[in-house]
């Protein structure tokens, strides 16, 4: 076979392996969790792009179920850790402790913390105080711990799910916006529906539980992304999700009535990073080999949703990010001269 | 590369589709304004306002922008992104045929290593696309938004074809005849006072015998006894007034503005010889420019030089004084203006010159025209055949309209060359005037230096006073012209107001007469002092009051009466009606309402002086230093008259008065001219 024959088989053949294992992962994770297939897409798709999610939702409705499925289908190390207001830094990356060797002589030794992991649930982060807080953002984009001037790197991939509950918002630390441009996607968690209901309670009010099997390993993953990385964007399709990221913008040349409107500061661009990675894994899940204006549609309100600052008005009115962010999708065109 | 071909098929495809529609939407949109143009020109064809040609030209011109707009569509560059996007939107592709494109175009040179596989995936993937690809749906024909305003317009455009306005008939319908223009006619009244004022400028140029006066002035007077006889229109009287104008007095602004100038220099030599006691009454007389003042001084000086009563220091002063004087006409601003008019000449000779060859050019020709026709004249006399001489004598006539033409375009520029040739004159002679005084003063003092007088010095002096009198000539009909430039723009503004004069003096009259009946017939009482007997109180002598009539009021039946209403102050508004009078004589009067009511002072008042301004005209005052006895005027009126006459025909000469004005004054004068 020729090498440019070669290239042609494996290309299509990485894609076709790439939406099979994804599928398996999905099938497996969907044992556990009934319906929220975009909230399933939407944390797969943050794995897959390195990136980390910020999940929104009531309590209850499987998130922390969702990510501990999710960390057993693909065999990495799950930690949990649940913020509250008296959480130290310390006790999410790990101190020095005083050890006594088997001579008995005493010794600093680094205990690592619960980050220590390769998929990190953080349960209410707004719970934690703003240093907590930053201390698990830091990690979040240098993928290492310092402590006590030494650096422990964690090992890849490192994924981190995040969660805020809507309800009981007094007495919280909500994160502030450059803190939340760190998380790929915030993800909203609805409650199911009436069908989705039934599903659950048949599932989990039964004395039968379903296991979930581990289908990728961590190595894997690594490789899916780097395939992912692989995966170009034409011109214009990248043109597009510039622009929509500039309709974001007050003084931009693309910014629009309803942005003038309604929001203080727009998207950075972050924003486009994650929405160019999300439209690229989106079209490998599809079986094709470049991302489209199409892709970028779909992932844009999860990227965007919490890149958008709104101003007096907005909040006024109760205007959501996402209606703004509808309306930008609907104005901007795909093509422009 | 099959594929890549198949592309650019598809593309081109498309792209020829949405040219074509673009093609038809810019055609409709052009094919509005064209309707709406072709309307508005058939509405004003049928009105008539403008012709068939014109109502073709816009037709043509609509039928253009139509096509215009097509062109315009049809070469509207479309770019290659533009018709992918389109294919995959309307094809669900999802970008697989714009991003194919894309990596085509970036794989040779830009594309990354680990991505080109990728790329060439996705190439592979759209050329699978392509067989199933319906160009058709991403370039669907719809109808252009503007066909609904096209249909609307066409029907417009039917409605002004077929029901409004009737078409102008086929054969052209006689135009109504013309109104013949109202021609100008002035009263006697009016010849005579136009007449009048041209007086003062015929006696004027027959003195100064200035020939082109006495023509213009012959023109004038032809040109008023035609207006008397109602021969002229407004258009033939304005042609004629600017014909007159240009002939007469074009380049007078000029020439005045140089007698200004020579004036001034004049003046300032004046102002110099006025210093020496000898020249003092000579320095005077040309300072406020007194020629004749100013030629007896020197006819005066010349008599003590001959009777021997100056002696030699005098002489040497008196030649002196001159010598400065005659210095002074060649001093700087002299020289100044000797090179303005020098320049004005220049100007001037350019022109003279090139009408002197037209009217040279122009005499060739009809010489030559003239040989053309005696040549024809003999061709006709000559031939035998009758088309032949008619189409002989067609020439003929034609040249002699030539002829005709030419001859009245001759007479037309050598005219205007006559113009051009006087005026060079007149600068002439304004150019030298000052030369030919200064240096008839350097010869008067170079003579008078000389130890014995003889007949030569008496020659300088008279040669001066010559001189003088030749720049007074000069001087006198420079004002004459200017005053019969006045004249004429008079006219006209006689003529201006000769339109409104008969409706406004009816209602002159009217408004005169009847303040002129303010006064009623008063009550008829009787004295109220003398209780209408007649006598003082005590009874001796007759009553104070009445005078011993014992009437109260006036003379008339019903006596004076006080009819005036208040407010009644305006011209327009009249009094009120007073009471009926009594049928017989008062008995007496009242001294008391005889002298009437007081004058109610009630505002306050402010005596103010403003301060005048002294005009250059001469001014005439005369100081009563004691009241006139009752009796006979001491000076007839008409010799005041005549002596004031001098004085307002000098100032209205001598002033910048506008020409309302002007008429407005010499009206008021006219009015207390003594009959």
């Amino acid at each position: 076979m020729s090498e440019e024959a070669a290239s042609k088989s494996g290309v299509e053949a990485e894609v076709k392996q790439f939406v099979t294992e994804i599928q398996r992962l999905r099938e497996e994770v969907a044992k556990m969790i009934v319906g929220q297939t975009e909230i399933v897409e939407g944390v797969i798709t943050c794995l897959l792009a390195n990136g980390h999610a910020l999940l929104e939702g009531v309590p209850g409705l499987g998130k922390t179920m969702l990510v501990r499925t999710l960390a057993e289908a693909v065999t990495l190390n799950f930690s949990r850790v649940q913020f509250t207001p008296d959480l130290m830094p310390a006790d999410i990356l790990g101190t020095n402790m005083i050890q006594e060797d088997e001579s008995g002589q005493k010794k600093y030794e680094f205990q690592q913390g619960p980050i220590f992991c390769n998929i990190l649930l953080a349960d209410e982060i707004n719970r934690a105080t703003p240093k907590t807080q930053s201390a698990l953002l830091e990690a979040m984009q240098e993928k290492s711990v310092t402590v006590a001037n030494e650096t422990f790197h964690l090992e890849p991939p490192f994924f981190v799910m995040a969660t805020q509950n809507p309800l009981e918002m007094e007495g919280t630390y909500p994160l502030p916006e450059a803190q939340l441009d760190r998380f790929m996607f915030k993800l909203m968690v609805n409650f199911p529906s009436r069908e989705d209901m039934h599903n659950i309670l048949d599932r989990t009010t039964r004395s039968e539980q379903p296991q979930v099997e581990p289908v990728i390993d961590g190595p894997k993953i690594v490789k899916l992304r780097e395939l992912v990385r692989q995966v170009p964007v034409a011109q214009q399709v990248q043109d597009y999700a510039i622009r929509v990221l500039e309709a974001t913008h007050l003084d931009t040349a693309e910014s629009l009535p309803v942005t003038k409107k309604y929001l203080r500061f727009g998207a950075s661009p972050r924003g486009a990073q994650s929405m160019l990675l999300g439209a690229k894994i989106k079209a490998l899940l599809d079986g094709r080999f470049s991302a489209s204006c199409e892709d970028i549609r779909a992932v844009a309100p999860a990227c965007l949703r919490h890149r958008l600052i709104l101003n007096f008005e907005g909040e006024a009115e109760g205007v959501g990010t996402d209606d703004i962010i509808g309306e930008i999708l609907n104005l901007v065109p795909e093509h422009k001269e | 590369m099959n594929d890549l071909q198949q592309l650019q098929s598809l593309l081109r495809r498309t792209k020829l589709r949405i040219r074509l529609q673009l093609m038809l939407e810019r055609a409709t949109t052009a094919a509005v304004v064209a309707l709406a143009l072709v309307i508005v020109a058939l509405f004003f064809y049928k009105s008539r306002s403008i012709g068939l040609d014109g109502m073709k030209l816009m037709a043509s011109l609509s039928g253009l922008m139509i096509l215009a707009g097509a062109v315009w569509g049809l070469l509207t560059p479309v770019k290659p992104r533009y018709v992918l996007k389109r294919l995959d939107l309307a094809n669900q592709t999802r970008d697989a045929l714009g991003s194919a494109f894309d990596f085509v175009q970036r794989l040779p040179k830009d594309a990354e290593p680990d991505q080109k596989p990728f790329m060439e995936a996705q190439i592979r993937q759209a050329s699978t696309l392509l067989g199933k690809i319906d160009h058709r749906t991403a370039s669907r024909f719809r109808m252009p938004r503007d066909v609904p305003a096209v249909g609307v317009l066409m029907a417009a455009f039917l409605f002004f074809f077929a029901m409004m306005l009737p078409a102008p008939s086929s054969h052209a319908s006689i135009p109504p005849p013309e109104k013949p223009a109202p021609k100008m006619q002035i009263d006697e009244d009016l010849y005579n006072e136009a007449i009048d004022d041209m007086h003062a400028v015929e006696d004027l140029a027959k003195h100064l015998k200035d020939k082109a006066m006495l023509e213009f002035l012959k023109e004038y007077k032809k040109l008023l006894s035609q207006l008397k006889k109602g021969q002229l229109t407004r258009e033939e009287f304005e042609r004629k007034y600017q014909a007159l104008k240009k002939k007469y007095f074009s380049g007078l602004k000029q020439q005045m503005a140089n007698a200004e100038k020579i004036k001034a220099q004049i003046h300032e030599v004046g102002k110099q010889l006025a210093k020496n006691k000898l020249t003092k009454k000579l320095g005077e007389a040309l300072k406020k420019h007194d020629m004749d003042a100013a030629r007896k001084e020197l006819a005066r000086l010349q008599k003590m030089l001959e009777k021997g009563k100056l002696n030699k220091w005098e002489r040497k002063k008196l030649a002196k004084a001159l010598k400065k004087a005659a210095k002074l006409l060649k001093n700087k601003d002299t020289k100044q203006l000797e090179q303005a008019i020098k320049k004005q000449l220049e100007k001037l000779k350019k022109k003279h010159n090139a009408k002197k060859n037209q009217v040279a050019k122009q005499r060739q020709k009809m010489k030559e025209l003239k040989k053309q026709i005696d040549k024809l004249q003999k061709q006709i006399k000559k031939t035998s055949n009758p088309k032949k001489k008619r189409q002989l004598m067609r020439r003929l006539a034609q040249k002699k309209r030539s002829m005709r033409q030419m001859k009245r375009q001759f007479r037309k520029n050598k005219r205007q060359l006559d113009q051009l040739t006087r005026r060079q004159k007149q600068l002439q002679k304004q150019k030298r005037t000052l030369q030919t005084l200064s240096r008839a003063m350097k010869e008067a003092a170079k003579k008078l230096n000389r130890k014995k007088l003889d007949a030569k010095t008496k020659a300088a002096l008279q040669k001066l006073m010559k001189q003088l009198q030749k720049y007074q000539r000069q001087a006198q009909r420079g004002s004459n012209r200017k005053g019969a430039q006045m004249t004429l723009k008079q006219l006209k503004e006689l003529l201006k107001r000769l339109r409104n004069r008969k409706g406004r003096q009816k209602g002159r009259l009217s408004d005169y007469l009847k303040r002129a009946r303010r006064g009623n017939k008063g009550a008829g009482k009787g004295c109220s002092s003398c209780k209408g007997t007649g006598k003082k109180k005590g009874g001796k002598g007759p009553c104070p009051s009445c005078g011993g009539s014992g009437r109260s009021g006036g003379l008339k039946p019903g006596g004076i009466g006080s009819g005036r209403r208040t407010g009644g102050l305006s011209r327009n508004r009249p009094g009120g009606k007073g009471g009926k009078g009594g049928k017989k004589w008062g008995k007496g009067h009242n001294p008391g309402t005889i002298k009437g009511r007081a004058t109610d002072l009630g505002g306050k008042t402010v005596d103010k002086r403003v301060k005048g301004k002294h005009g250059a005209g001469p001014s005439e005052a005369q100081v009563f230093k004691g009241s006139a006895d009752k009796g006979f005027s001491s000076r007839s009126y008409r010799k005041v008259f005549v002596q004031y006459k001098k004085i307002w025909q000098k100032v209205l000469n001598q002033e910048e008065i506008p020409p309302g004005y002007r008429y407005l004054i010499q009206r008021y004068f006219r009015l207390i001219k003594p009959r």
